[in-house]
């Protein structure tokens, strides 16, 4: 059957205007991610992103001027959290109340140069970030932690790129993120440097709640969770 | 006092190992006064084991103890054991996170 011409023309502008446009053509200036370009780098179907949007209402991202959705990079992080979880079996429910991480009390980044000042400057930037808080132990630890992470950056990660250091303290708990260039890390090389010299994973490992690689071939990046109460 | 808070950390690297029986080597970071002094020391578990049986005693990196606060009462190729001194031995036994 064919249609009339006028109604035929109606319904093709509708679907255009149904149709996603290419996000290529218009990169967003904020980082927000279209969820085709979510779910490409999750590695999951954009179908599942919609799916658990509407079930568990934990990462609802905002829509832009065409109704599609947009991610900001702390929805992709906690999506990424989430799919963690799972991956490691947990009901989708359960990974969903796991990967929300309150607001931070307060953050500090900070660029440092790599050079044998570095992990002095990681610990100074733990010190600013913890100001007066009354828990010396928690302090240490935050303090060595942050030291090994940016001293194995040093060491082992491009001399020509800043070592990029974030902390974000909670009311019971403190993260860190160091993030190095350079090329990809694989299990060979952590376990060649473990030989080498660069051993403060090991230290990362017995004081941290939880931690990750996160490698490419641009660079490094690892994100540490330390709490007050796994430290006591 | 940041050797107690090393002897700490320590304490935990143990415990990541601690199923592989008596001779088996692992690594500590160095407990001397510094805090960026994160040197390591590799040291098997039963030798670990005898210094944690004494609450005034610690493993530093050779050269790292300090005449001040304690006297070195054992070394080897890779360390040397310190007794603290004084209040410094005080204060490592109030801080002995095997004690009770």
């Amino acid at each position: 059957m064919r249609l009339p011409s006028s109604r035929r023309s109606r319904i093709l502008a509708t679907a255009r205007n149904r149709q996603p446009q290419r996000t290529d053509a218009d990169p967003d200036p904020a980082g927000l991610l279209e969820i085709g370009a979510v779910a490409r780098e999750l590695g999951i179907a954009p179908s599942t992103l919609r799916t658990w949007e509407r079930r568990y209402r934990v990462v609802v991202p905002q829509r832009g001027r065409r109704g599609q959705r947009l991610y900001d990079p702390e929805q992709v992080a906690t999506l990424r959290r989430v799919l963690a979880q799972v991956r490691r079996g947990a009901r989708a429910s359960a990974a969903h109340e796991l990967a929300v991480i309150p607001s931070p009390l307060d953050t500090a980044s900070v660029r440092i140069q790599p050079s044998m000042q570095a992990p002095l400057k990681a610990r100074q930037t733990v010190d600013g970030l913890l100001g007066e808080l009354d828990d010396p132990r928690f302090a240490f630890y935050l303090r060595l932690v942050a030291s090994e992470l940016v001293k194995n950056a040093f060491l082992h990660g491009s001399s020509r790129h800043p070592i990029r250091m974030e902390a974000k303290l909670f009311h019971d708990a403190a993260e860190l993120r160091v993030q190095n260039g350079g090329g990809r890390l694989t299990l060979r090389m952590l376990r060649r440097r473990r030989r080498d010299g660069g051993r403060g994973l090991d230290i990362v490992d017995a004081l941290a709640d939880a931690w990750s690689i996160d490698t490419g071939p641009l660079g490094t990046t690892i994100t540490v969770r330390l709490s007050m109460a796994h430290s006591a | 006092m940041n050797e107690s808070l090393f002897r700490l950390v320590n304490e935990r690297l143990e415990k990541r190992v601690a199923d592989r029986g008596p001779d088996a080597p692992f690594e500590i970071v160095c407990e001397c006064a510094r805090e960026d002094c994160t040197l390591r020391i590799p040291i098997l578990i039963a030798e670990y084991e005898a210094v944690r049986s004494e609450a005034t005693k610690f493993v530093v990196v050779r050269g790292h103890a300090d005449p001040a606060v304690e006297r070195v009462v054992d070394s080897n190729d890779g360390y040397e054991i310190v007794e603290k001194l004084g209040e410094a031995a005080l204060v490592a036994e109030v801080e002995n996170p095997r004690d009770g």
